[in-house]
């Protein structure tokens, strides 16, 4: 198991490592810039500013995103044969993948707050409406981006990817398995502990079938015979 | 010899199309053969029903008596094509990744594949030339102890040095009693390696026979006898 983490952080380090180094690049210049650089305000600052906010907030939003895309970006038809030719079973990987996701959310986290903490410095009625700010109850919100969301989409994905009719169509079936799921939650008004558990539990039923489903049924699309 | 590998009323559709249809054959173990055929006809979806990538429609496939399905992978060497890798990875961690995962994995071996095929561990698997590109795939392949190697077009852009000692190279490289399935279309280069053939002429028509037959009772080449062998089914 250590194993997979390991290659699992290495293999999202490698797809993020130039967008990390690119907040990392906003994160810096805002440090470095002295608050006094806003003080004259024109247009040249304002959209200077309002571009590393923007950045911050739809780099913030993608990146929590980014724990769906992960859950099946094992099935590439790329890398799907370099992945199953190691004989793991999936159910081990998509754990790994939950702690990725897990490291992810702490870093989305971070990012938002080291951002506001930073555009706090150039702080105007104008830059405040372009702050992201991660709302409670935090740990609502990291149950369902780090486990509940990305368990659903995966279900979604494989349940789609192995019925015959949506063989050709994942994405479309997908979005409608995900379609499906939304209508049915909208019944559920669950909050507090009972949220918790009841969400953790679906999570981790859903990644357990998802990765039967994955080890016994799944195929790569085929383009040469 | 018992049968190690057996195919048992196979069929494969996409798109409702049939690529293989009933198909059954026994194969022993310990052999080389090659998998021949035009180009979509189907050896690529035998390969991949055979490794466990793709699952048949109808019928089941057995290696060594359990169901390919239930097989471990450490039993069954797929060949990866270059495009498989991740675009990253340095030789040295496609080494790494391989030895942390397959048990049967020597990692000495790869690294003496390495130095004997040139390639340097450090190199960028993307920045290499097609032909050394096809060599990692096969370092890779090769450095395993496994029962069974599926190998679809491995020496495409390979040198004709390798090209000459490929059937030396595979038997210091393999254990004796392993079995190697390789899709081709390299006749004049490989026609010496195989033990047996098998040319698919269409869904649910194989031939499956011994190269020493058709050598000896024939009295042709692998490469008369396939032409023979398309020609009839192209007339039929």
């Amino acid at each position: 198991m250590l194993q997979i983490i390991k290659w699992e952080f290495v293999k999202q380090f490698h797809r993020l490592k130039w967008i990390l180094l690119f907040f990392a690049v906003i994160l810096l210049s805002l440090t470095l810039l002295p608050a006094s650089w806003f003080e004259t305000e024109n247009d040249a600052t304002s959209m200077i500013l309002m571009f590393f906010s923007l950045t911050l907030i739809f780099g913030a939003l993608g990146l929590s995103l980014y724990p769906m895309y992960n859950m099946i970006s094992d099935f590439r038809r790329k890398t799907y044969t370099m992945e199953r030719i190691t004989g793991r079973s999936h159910i081990p990987v998509f754990f790994a993948k939950i702690i990725i996701n897990l490291a992810i959310f702490f870093l989305v986290a971070g990012l938002v707050y080291t951002g506001a903490i930073m555009m706090d410095k150039f702080s105007t009625e104008n830059m405040h409406y372009f702050t992201y700010t991660l709302n409670e109850p935090y740990l609502a919100i990291m149950l369902e981006m780090v486990l509940l969301y990305p368990a659903i989409l995966l279900f979604c994905y494989m349940s789609a990817s192995t019925l015959p009719f949506f063989r050709n169509h994942r994405t479309l079936g997908t979005f409608i398995g995900l379609a499906i799921v939304s209508v049915f939650a909208s019944f559920l008004h669950l909050s507090g502990p009972v949220y918790y558990v009841v969400g953790l539990i679906i999570g981790i039923i859903l990644i357990i079938a998802s990765g039967e489903i994955a080890d016994q049924r799944f195929e790569q699309h085929v383009y040469n015979y | 010899m018992d049968d190690f590998i057996q195919i048992e009323g196979i069929s494969k559709k996409y798109d409702n199309k049939y690529v293989i249809k009933d198909v059954s054959m026994s194969i022993p173990s310990g052999r080389i053969i090659g998998l021949l055929g035009d180009n979509g006809i189907g050896k690529t979806t035998l390969l991949k029903l055979l490794g466990n990538l793709q699952k048949p429609d109808k019928g089941e496939i057995r290696i060594d008596n359990t169901p390919v399905n239930q097989m471990k992978a450490k039993d069954i060497v797929y060949l990866l094509e270059p495009a498989n890798i991740y675009d990253w990875m340095k030789i040295k961690e496609a080494i790494a990744f391989c030895n942390d995962f397959q048990a049967d994995f020597d990692k000495q071996r790869a690294l003496r594949i390495c130095l004997e095929f040139g390639l340097d561990p450090n190199a960028k698997i993307t920045r290499l030339s097609k032909g050394n590109k096809e060599k990692a795939c096969l370092m890779l392949a090769f450095s395993r102890n496994a029962k069974l190697y599926l190998m679809d077009e491995p020496l495409g852009g390979i040198d004709p040095t390798l090209k000459k000692n490929i059937k030396k190279f595979i038997l210091e490289n393999i254990p004796t009693d392993a079995t190697i399935i390789m899709a081709t279309h390299l006749l004049k280069d490989l026609e010496v390696l195989f033990d047996q053939i098998i040319i698919i002429t269409g869904a649910g028509k194989i031939i499956y026979v011994d190269t020493d037959e058709i050598r000896e009772t024939r009295n042709q080449s692998i490469e008369e006898y396939y032409a023979e062998v398309i020609e009839n089914a192209a007339d039929n």
